[in-house]
């Protein structure tokens, strides 16, 4: 069992407060994304669990062992770095078993260990090599390998992908989620990409100035945001916000916005007029932006759209799936 | 179509440069190479400083090979390298390894070991040869005789005057290494630290296994830059001997010295020239062998 608890959590370099009181609580075997805008803590926070940051106040408990004053060798957890800190003048081998042999396990074991890891990660042909000889994707599974071989009870992550390229970033993408399926270990995982904290977590964690934003599943996020930050973070493209005259905020994801003349039959609907000012096909959707009274819409349009920049358009709202928001951005 | 008239960028900017170069190969090629490659000419010949140059052959390297005080000159120099480049590599590495540690005083002890190097070597060879001076004068005796001790004979004996000239010659290269050293820990990466510690390796491991390899390439710097200097040592033995003779008898002369007396004191310049391109020749097979052994699978 592995279970992670973070209870009052708190980290500040001299005065300034990098995080101030966070508490979660992360479940065995689950799969948590920490995710939030560069500066939010949130590689600190994973750090202060992985032992490399002290914390300045709290209590983290891994299992059940509180680590506070735990070195990192000592906490039972592997950690995949964002530049995969792999020795460059190792093969594959060297540097999948470097943590085995600290270990000092026998060679027997070790091969054992590290063949089994490159059957998982298909990185058997790639043993002698160095990593100066593997792709970025190749570089990746290594530095996973590097981690499954000690069999944690915790895996951490570290913006692992936001090297590669975008192709690259969704293949890797699924093999971290097949690797889960497979090992079945606890994943905290950190990125600054809502994508990858959709698509891999059961439960996410949106971070924002060093303060949690809101935590849950992410259809949870999708659905009800707690407040603007969430809202605008999660979805791509980002939610639409217009506001009226008491300050009240209608949030309206692009999906949920159609060409009048083109929209379906939906319950509660608004009509506004507005003007195109850019036409991005996709293929299979076309996006638009357009200004309504100096605020800007962007719609997802489904298909190919036909029309002429600066040409008045009407937009219906599906306001039944708009989400409300105070002037402070709570959501009302 | 005149268009293509005239040089192409890339070619203008190759005359540009060529002509900024001119100044510094003229200078190269007058005062470095045309000396060098005379030194060669004149190992065959018995010129004597103003006398005519005779070719001879090869009798200049044929006596030097049957002169036993050359074996002894050449053993020296060895020596000087052989115990010079272990004991300054370990010594500037475990500094600069537990230097780049601490915080506190970080920049004022660097200062310390880096002023030796800046300091003119022939200063520094006469106080250490007061250092090395019986009682009341030498502090090493001083202090031999505080502890009860027996007196030491450092310059004065064959044994232990070679050891006590190359001290300081360590000494004052020591702060250029441990700068080298400095820069090339700084230049690895944390994150393989870290990795490394998440992963349970003990300091050893993580000495061998990732400090040292990565210093590959510092390494071998030191090494061919302080071989180097071993193997031309002059000022510390020529300052530190009796009239800079390299003794007492030849046990500290290294072969510069044996150049310098033969083409200064003795006139043979054809003799000095001779041993000059010994020197050269081992200089650049050692230059070449370690470049060599440093290269393979690095």
């Amino acid at each position: 069992m592995a279970q992670v608890s973070l209870k009052n959590i708190k980290k500040s370099y001299d005065k300034t407060e990098i995080i101030g009181d966070l508490s979660v609580e992360i479940e065995d075997k689950e799969f948590v994304v920490l995710v939030g805008p560069s500066g939010c803590g949130k590689s600190t926070l994973l750090r202060m669990i992985a032992g490399l940051e002290d914390i300045t106040a709290g209590k983290i408990t891994i299992g059940e062992r509180v680590v506070n004053n735990m070195q990192p060798k000592d906490r039972n957890i592997a950690m995949v770095f964002q530049n995969y800190a792999l020795y460059p003048h190792m093969t594959v081998y060297k540097n999948i078993s470097f943590g085995l042999r600290a270990a000092k396990l026998s060679k027997a074991d070790i091969k054992k260990k590290v063949n089994e890891a490159a059957e998982i990660l298909e990185l058997t042909d790639l043993l002698d090599r160095k990593p100066a000889q593997l792709s970025g994707g190749q570089r990746q599974r290594v530095s996973m390998g590097r981690a499954i071989v000690r069999d944690p009870q915790v895996f951490l992550f570290d913006e692992p992908l936001s090297n590669l390229d975008a192709k690259l970033r969704a293949t890797m993408r699924a093999e971290i989620k097949k690797l889960h399926q497979t090992v079945k270990t606890t994943i905290i995982y950190v990125t600054h990409d809502q994508v990858e904290a959709m698509t891999l977590a059961d439960r996410i964690v949106i971070l924002k100035d060093g303060e949690i934003q809101q935590i849950g599943t992410p259809m949870d996020l999708y659905n009800k945001p707690v407040n603007k930050f969430v809202a605008s973070f999660i979805g791509s493209p980002e939610m639409n916000f217009i506001t009226n005259a008491d300050g009240i905020t209608l949030g309206i994801r692009p999906e949920d916005i159609y060409l009048a003349d083109n929209a379906p039959t939906l319950e509660k609907t608004r009509t506004i007029a507005a003007t195109l000012i850019l036409q991005e096909p996709m293929g299979a959707e076309t996006l638009l932006t357009a200004d309504y009274d100096g605020t800007t819409i962007t719609v997802k349009a489904p298909g190919t759209v036909n029309l002429a920049v600066g040409q008045a358009i009407r937009l219906l709202l599906n306001v039944g799936n708009g989400h409300l928001f105070d002037k402070e951005g709570i959501r009302v | 179509m005149s268009n293509n008239k005239g040089l192409t960028v890339g070619q203008k900017r190759a005359i540009w440069a060529w002509l900024f170069l001119v100044i510094p190969i003229v200078y190269f090629i007058i005062v470095r190479f045309y000396p060098t490659f005379d030194a060669f000419s004149m190992s065959f010949t018995d010129w004597n400083i103003i006398g005519e140059r005779n070719y001879i052959g090869f009798d200049n390297y044929v006596t030097l090979f049957n002169d036993p005080v050359f074996w002894v000159v050449l053993g020296n120099t060895f020596e000087y390298l052989l115990f010079g480049i272990p004991i300054s590599l370990l010594l500037s590495f475990t500094i600069a390894y537990y230097l780049d540690q601490i915080k506190f005083g970080h920049g004022l002890l660097r200062a310390c070991y880096f002023v030796p190097f800046l300091t003119t070597a022939v200063a520094m060879a006469w106080v250490w040869r007061w250092f090395y001076q019986p009682v009341p004068i030498g502090i090493f005796n001083l202090a031999l005789g505080e502890l009860g001790i027996l007196q030491m004979d450092f310059l004065r004996s064959t044994t232990q005057a070679l050891p006590a000239v190359l001290m300081p010659a360590i000494w004052a290269g020591l702060g250029f290494q441990i700068i080298i050293f400095l820069a090339g820990i700084r230049s690895i990466p944390d994150s393989y630290y870290e990795a490394a510690k998440i992963d349970g390796a003990g300091d050893r491991q993580i000495l061998w296994e990732i400090t040292l390899p990565q210093l590959r390439a510092t390494i071998t710097f030191i090494v061919i830059t302080s071989s180097i200097g071993f193997l031309r040592i002059f000022d510390q033995v020529y300052n530190m001997t009796q009239e800079g003779e390299g003794g007492p008898l030849n046990a500290t002369r290294p072969l510069v010295i044996h150049i310098y007396k033969s083409a200064f004191e003795d006139f043979e310049m054809g003799m000095a020239a001779a041993q000059t391109v010994v020197l050269f020749t081992i200089l650049m097979v050692i230059t070449l062998l370690q470049l060599k052994v440093m290269k393979k699978d690095g």
